[in-house]
């Protein structure tokens, strides 16, 4: 009798696991099939939920008959994700993040993205710069809006300076440091044992943090529309050896990971820091006496800073476009909307009234020191912000290069490695086509 | 009558079994078995990163694979760090039981002493490891005081592995020492009465009752041991990202990269295979030795 009892139940378990494993493929929840009734969108992103919450409840209180759902994914696994579940049919994506550089290329070829250009005119309008917008189009076609921008800034700590009887940089947007004289000055701070590191990155060994050097030094991107990869020519090398120059010269350290840089600047253990937006809450919360002043660029060459962020681009198998669309162009064309989408983050927003609210918080929050803050920010943005190349095969090339700056970090010969990176991932970029 | 009642009663105990048993087997399946024919599946394929078709490409991945000096490298790096790691945690873990194993004042102490770093997640460790290894870290600090030079650990391509090495050792032992006390603990107590009426000292003791009756539950620690370390990956991921220079490119890092951060997903696959086959060798070998000692 009690067998026989026991059955159905064990039964059920089994049934309750085969259920489970069944929910896993779907996430899209949508009552009412949108046909004038309550819709529901999935926007995939790889930030945790409370990122996007503040702009989704804005968003939704505006349109009571929009619901927008997270499908919060790990970075790490963001792009295999999305090719994935879109590869498979998108059953349940309506807008995703797209990385800066290649994912809009990539994800145009595989005909992940709807084509968004009727909002490209606004979108510019509203833009602070035109390029934050026509960075994310592919032959002609806008495929995705950035709500976010960032920039790079010089960083150095005042009290250091002195010390050391190093005059500060100018907060001049039109007249940045050299990094040569960047160089000079964290020397003449080495040598009188002012800070125990006179130069930190943000982010080490990433391309996002070196794209800038190289483009200044007359390199380019690194990488051609045909997925050439050239990081031997001159410019390059000019920008790899003075990298490598850093570490051997004990004026950067080795062996420090980047969740640390942002604390030591912040301890006063760093004399300068090349640094983000972001640089700014960071060094307010070490209470030291601060500056910001330009990203420096190489003598002879071009002002260059690195820029991009998230951007979100519209499935072209969504079966609600134009709900999706207005979610987006609440999230960037709409001045609320947009510094809803950037509050939580504490990041720049693109749209220019968002920003200008942005830039005084800023400025109000660091009096003397972030005073020029906005002015370089806004320059920067308008006059040699980089994109970062938009090539099939720029997934296969971001981690290639952060490979090559990283082992140059650590003592590898720079001509060398560059070489042996160049045929490297060019012959995994010709693989993968 | 009562054959027939006691086959129902049989066919009914048996379907009882399987459905007891399904919730373990329906995980099984789709959490072992689905992935793993997935990837068998996957090696196969090729996947444009232009277009993303993916089209069945024969053996062409396990022949680029083979080919490809930078997996020979990884193979060879991967296996010369299993060589030197686990016989090294195998011997020190069974030298901290038997230290453990004497009547020393405060035992558990030092037991519990060693056993903590067992609990801490790997990530947790890497990271504990990452500042104390930095140029100018705790170990570097050390050093000086003992008047040797500082080390570059981390960021030299000839050191990484060897501090990687280290750092999963400080992990590991406590936990493969608690398997060894177990196997102390059932070595009978009359076989040292035995060997000390005959005048055996401890060393003699040591070499004649204590390890060759330790055998299996060191062989067990090392197999277990090897697979664990061939599926490393964290400390590598958070400290070094296979640099420098390849140096500490473990296979299992190996295939995070090309599948996820490349997006090579057949060859990502195919050596994920590989690496099954090359485990399944390993442990085939090691069991062999396991059922000798039974004999």
């Amino acid at each position: 009798m009690g067998t026989i009892r026991i059955l159905p139940f064990a039964a059920a378990i089994g049934a309750g696991v085969l259920a489970l494993a069944g929910c896993g493929g779907s996430s899209t929840d949508d009552s009412g099939g949108g046909d004038g009734g309550e819709i529901t969108l999935t926007f995939a992103n790889a930030d945790p939920a409370e990122t996007w919450a503040r702009v989704i409840e804005g968003f939704e209180e505006l349109h009571p008959d929009i619901t927008v759902k997270q499908l919060n994914i790990p970075y790490a696994q963001y792009t295999s994700t999305i090719n994935q579940r879109m590869g498979a049919g998108g059953d349940g994506i309506d807008l995703m993040v797209v990385d800066a550089g290649g994912a809009a290329l990539d994800w145009n070829n595989r005909g992940f993205l709807a084509d968004i250009s009727d909002l490209r005119e606004d979108a510019i309008a509203a833009a602070v710069s035109e390029s934050m917008v026509t960075a994310r189009e592919v032959d002609g076609k806008l495929l995705a809006l950035a709500p976010w921008t960032t920039s790079q800034f010089l960083y150095y700590n005042t009290d250091v300076l002195a010390a050391a009887g190093v005059e500060p940089p100018s907060g001049d947007p039109a007249a940045p440091w050299t990094y040569e004289q960047l160089t000079e000055a964290a020397r003449a701070v080495q040598s009188a044992g002012a800070a125990e590191y006179p130069l930190l990155f943000d982010q080490w060994d990433t391309y996002y943090q070196l794209q800038m050097m190289g483009v200044s030094a007359g390199g380019g991107d690194g990488i051609d529309a045909d997925g050439v990869v050239d990081f031997s020519g001159d410019g390059w090398q000019r920008a790899l050896t003075w990298y490598y120059g850093l570490f051997e010269d004990g004026l950067s350290p080795r062996g420090i990971t980047n969740d640390k840089n942002g604390a030591l600047f912040q301890e006063g253990k760093a004399a300068f820091i090349i640094s983000g937006p972001w640089g700014v809450s960071v060094a307010n919360a070490g209470g030291i006496n601060y500056g910001v002043a330009p990203a420096p660029y190489f003598e002879g060459g071009e002002p260059a800073t690195s820029t991009d962020s998230w951007a979100v681009g519209i499935s072209s198998k969504s079966e609600h476009l134009e709900a999706a669309k207005e979610f987006l162009r609440y999230m960037t064309i709409d001045p609320t909307g947009n510094a809803q989408s950037a509050e939580v983050a504490g990041i720049t927003p693109t749209n220019t009234e968002a920003f200008a609210t942005y830039v005084e918080g800023v400025e109000a929050s660091a009096g003397a020191a972030t005073a020029g803050f906005g002015a370089i920010l806004q320059y920067q943005l308008e006059n040699n912000a980089v994109h970062r190349p938009a090539v099939v095969g720029y997934s296969v090339f971001e981690p290639g290069a952060g490979q090559l700056f990283s082992d140059i970090r650590n003592g590898a010969d720079p001509a060398e490695r560059a070489a042996q990176a160049d045929e490297e991932i060019g012959a995994q970029i010709e693989r993968l086509r | 009558m009562y054959r027939a009642t006691a086959t129902r009663r049989k066919a009914r105990s048996t379907l009882v079994a399987v459905a007891m048993l399904s919730p373990a087997l329906i995980a099984l399946v789709l959490m072992r078995v689905v992935p793993m024919i997935s990837a068998v599946s996957q090696s196969f394929r090729h996947v444009s990163l232009a277009t993303g078709a993916s089209e069945f490409d024969g053996l062409a991945n396990y022949t680029y694979l083979l080919t490809d000096p930078g997996f020979h490298s990884v193979l060879v790096v991967t296996l010369v760090f299993n060589l030197v790691l686990n016989p090294a945690i195998v011997v020190l873990s069974t030298a901290l039981a038997l230290i453990t194993a004497q009547r020393l004042p405060l035992v558990g102490l030092w037991r519990s002493m060693i056993f903590v770093p067992a609990a801490v997640p790997g990530a947790v460790v890497a990271l504990i490891w990452s500042t104390a290894l930095q140029p100018d870290g705790l170990v570097n600090a050390l050093l000086a005081v003992v008047g040797l030079p500082p080390q570059p650990f981390l960021t030299s391509a000839s050191q990484a592995a060897f501090s990687i090495g280290i750092m999963v050792t400080w992990g590991a032992l406590g936990y493969w020492m608690i398997f060894v006390i177990a196997g102390l603990k059932d070595i009978p107590d009359a076989l040292y009465e035995a060997a000390a009426i005959d005048g055996a000292g401890w060393w003699r003791r040591l070499f004649s009752i204590t390890l060759p009756l330790l055998k299996r539950p060191m062989a067990f620690v090392l197999i277990a041991c090897t697979v664990g370390s061939f599926l490393l990956f964290a400390p590598v991921q958070i400290l070094t990202k296979g640099g420098p220079n390849g140096s500490t490119n473990l296979i299992m890092f190996d295939i995070y990269n090309r599948t996820y951060l490349l997006g090579d997903v057949g060859v990502g696959q195919a050596e994920v295979v590989i690496l099954m086959l090359l485990l399944a060798v390993i442990v085939a070998v090691q069991f062999r030795l396991l059922r000798e000692d039974r004999s």
